[in-house]
């Protein structure tokens, strides 16, 4: 199960969230030149607070509920979200629906974080200096572990 | 005896039929449908009249599902009767049927003109397969094809046919296009870029008659006095929901009432889908809300409750979103028709932007976007977060 | 602040996890710790086991990052609520809560979280060992001082 942990307070927005998913995925396509698109995810600036836009592969996803063309399953194996690009007919229901603003319309069709399935990832979360795009491969055991931890510092488990 | 038992075997009926299965993995499910297809996905349906999309690509199950989730499917057959006391369902065949919990997820259908129905040639809707068939039976690059109705579904009917290389007419009863769920000037916004297309949009004029020509075609009277010809008039006034062989279900003229359980007001009985009527947040009111996601999520919560696992339904919201010749537009929740009340509205426009937001009692409850669109879902959101804190005040 | 809270003794706790079945069985008619709202937290290397559940913050984070508004609480007794109909499994408060005291609901997958089984916890009426306490939680805060210093006393 992946687990984003997304800390919009610790991101300073240097950007290299972006650019580490933009050329992490730009040689995943298979071919010798690599394919630049757009990153899969956002930082969005309004005022003081930031709004880091990225899939967190929800476990009861509304954007599969909104796809009118099926096109956006849950991947059991990896515990991600993902479109399936065939399907997509970019009739923006996803869109309309994501509370996180996580996906958009590239070249017509849903684009959303794949959770770096095809690569050695989440590079977005491994070059992220702040601390602010972290994973975890299972969120019920990083709360275990958050739980031993905090009961270390606290004192509580002398 | 089936336990459960589905009547209506489209989105909703199909995601009940997933939720059950997932919960309870050798449940006895019965499934009526009384078309002759597996679920397909309804909302394709334009995309498959303009080219878009294969016939294969609308089926929402692979062929043998019905054997892998171990169901029992009867296609082509009807419930005509419902007894709740007995728990027992008749069907149009003869057959009686009883049932542990009984789902209705029978839809809904087009509402035509008094005088026409669809079993005329040059008269049809949009809701199924075989209305899909036979409008591209005339959507031949030439023709004629007049859309009644300027909703979402008239929208993009019109661009898909468009795309196939028809003239088409589209002919709306209200003052601007899509008058329900959006304001003039987002629809005049929509309008234009469907007239740069080559779709000719009549507004304020409605359908008063239809005279059947010698050659297959029909002539529309309109209730301006003029006269349109076309190979094929296709209705989209909105949809009725599928509730007539279900009479002793129904309290009044709308759909099945539930509540936040899915159930009716008959024991075991629950309803989704757009045949159920469900507490709109924004209007604060019982409503048929017909799209797409709401069938999904009521069918899935419709499933586990009746599974008996405590699944509540957080009300439904309208919201719509549709691609005009790559412009993108977005309605979510209301837009105020009346004055009334403490309204405010922000409105933010930018060449081919147009954003909207609708605010009542200093709370977000509506948005309409043009253009550019990203922040659908965070808006979305966040009205629903509004309704909901407003409510449980 | 007066409100209640559901106080661990970590002393007194024997690590049987009586707490955890007792909490999914009331909630969910079954004993399953994983399904559970509190949790044991063992130390076995110290011998140490501590039952773990929300505290119940004055200002939840979990509920500032829900998306959706599904996170609340009853601003009376401070007691947790979960609106399962408004969460998509997002996983923003497992994420976001420092104790670790959210987690999902495997079946369902929404949050699960304590919610003081509505003002009377069942996993304090049953712990055999009274290790878990339902007390204000200044109270807490200072009985946990006390136990603290006696064990200091002792050592």
């Amino acid at each position: 199960m992946l687990t984003l942990k997304v800390d919009p307070v610790k991101c300073d927005g240097c950007g290299r969230c972006a650019v580490a998913c933009q050329v992490g995925h730009a040689f995943s396509s298979g071919g010798r030149l690599p394919v630049f698109a757009a990153p899969l995810l956002w930082i969005r600036q309004s005022g003081d607070s930031k709004r880091i836009e990225i899939c967190r592969h929800c476990e009861t996803p509304v954007c599969a509920d909104a796809c009118v063309a099926g096109a956006i399953y849950c991947d059991a194996g990896s515990g991600t979200v993902q479109v399936c690009a065939d399907k997509c007919i970019g009739c923006y229901s996803c869109v309309m629906d994501c509370p996180f603003g996580a996906l958009c319309l590239q070249e017509g069709l849903a684009a959303k974080c794949d959770g770096c399935r095809d690569i050695n990832g989440p590079l977005c979360a491994k070059h992220c200096p702040t601390g602010a795009l972290q994973t975890a491969a299972d969120s019920r055991a990083a709360a275990a572990s958050r739980r031993r931890g905090r009961l270390l510092l606290t004192g509580r488990a002398r | 005896m089936s336990k459960y038992l589905i009547i209506g075997y489209s989105t909703a009926g199909l995601s009940a039929v997933r939720a059950l299965t997932e919960y309870e993995p050798r449940a006895s499910i019965t499934v009526i449908s009384a078309e002759r297809h597996l679920p397909y996905s309804r909302v394709l349906l334009t995309h498959f009249i303009a080219g878009k999309v294969q016939r294969r690509d609308l089926d929402l199950v692979v062929p043998d599902f019905s054997q892998q989730a171990g169901i029992t499917l009867l296609q082509g057959v009807r419930a005509v009767h419902i007894d709740p006391g007995e728990k027992r369902v008749m069907l149009d065949n003869g057959e009686r049927l009883s049932y542990r919990a009984l789902l209705l997820s029978t839809g809904s259908s087009p509402i035509f003109p008094e005088g026409l129905t669809p079993s005329d040639p040059c008269v049809a809707g949009l809701r199924s397969l075989e209305d899909c068939e036979k409008i591209m039976r005339h959507a031949v690059p030439g023709a004629a094809v007049a859309v009644i109705g300027g909703g979402p579904v008239g929208v993009k009917l019109a661009c898909a046919l468009r795309e196939a290389g028809v003239s088409v007419h589209m002919l709306v009863s209200s003052p601007h296009l899509l008058s329900q769920v959006a304001d003039e000037e987002a629809a005049g916004m929509v309008r234009k870029r469907m007239e740069a297309c080559g779709i000719n949009i009549l507004t304020g004029v409605d359908v008063s008659g239809l005279e059947p020509d010698s050659d297959g075609a029909a002539t529309l009277m309109l209730n301006d006095g003029t006269e349109l010809a076309c190979s094929l008039a296709v209705f989209c006034k909105g949809v009725r929901p599928n509730t007539e062989p279900l009479q002793v279900l129904q309290t009044r003229g709308g759909g099945i009432r539930v509540d936040k359980f899915m159930r009716s007001v008959f024991e075991d009985i629950y309803a989704a889908g757009d045949v159920a009527e469900t507490f709109e947040i924004t209007r604060r009111q019982y409503c048929t809300a017909a799209i797409w996601p709401h069938a999904v999520r009521q069918g899935r919560l419709a499933g586990l409750n009746m599974a008996g696992c405590e699944a509540p339904y957080g009300g439904s919201l309208f919201r719509n979103a549709l691609e005009v010749f790559g412009l993108p537009f977005i309605s979510i929740g209301i837009h105020p028709v009346s004055s009334c009340g403490n309204w405010d509205m922000e409105i933010c426009r930018d060449g081919l932007v147009y954003r909207k937001l609708i605010y009542r009692e200093n709370s977000l409850v509506g948005a309409q976007l043009v253009g550019r669109v990203e922040e659908a879902g965070a808006l979305q959101a966040e009205i629903r977060r509004c309704a909901v804190q407003d409510l449980d005040e | 602040m007066d409100a209640k809270a559901v106080v661990a003794v970590p002393d007194r706790c024997s690590g049987c996890k009586q707490c955890e079945l007792i909490c999914s069985f009331v909630y969910e008619k079954g004993y399953s710790p994983r399904l559970s709202r509190i949790k044991v937290v063992h130390f076995e290397d110290r011998g140490l086991s501590v039952p773990v559940t929300c505290a119940y913050c004055d200002r939840p984070v979990c509920e500032e990052v829900c998306p959706v508004g599904a996170m609340t609480h009853n601003p009376d007794t401070g007691a947790a609520l979960v609106k399962e109909e408004l969460c998509l499994g997002c996983k923003e408060c497992v994420n976001a809560c420092p104790l670790g005291a959210v987690e999902m609901h495997p079946g369902k997958r929404v949050a699960l979280r304590c919610d003081l089984c509505g003002g009377d916890p069942a996993c304090v009426r049953h712990c055999s060992y009274k290790a878990l306490k339902f007390e204000p939680s200044h109270l807490g805060v200072k009985s946990k001082r006390r136990a603290r210093v006696e064990a200091w006393n002792l050592e």
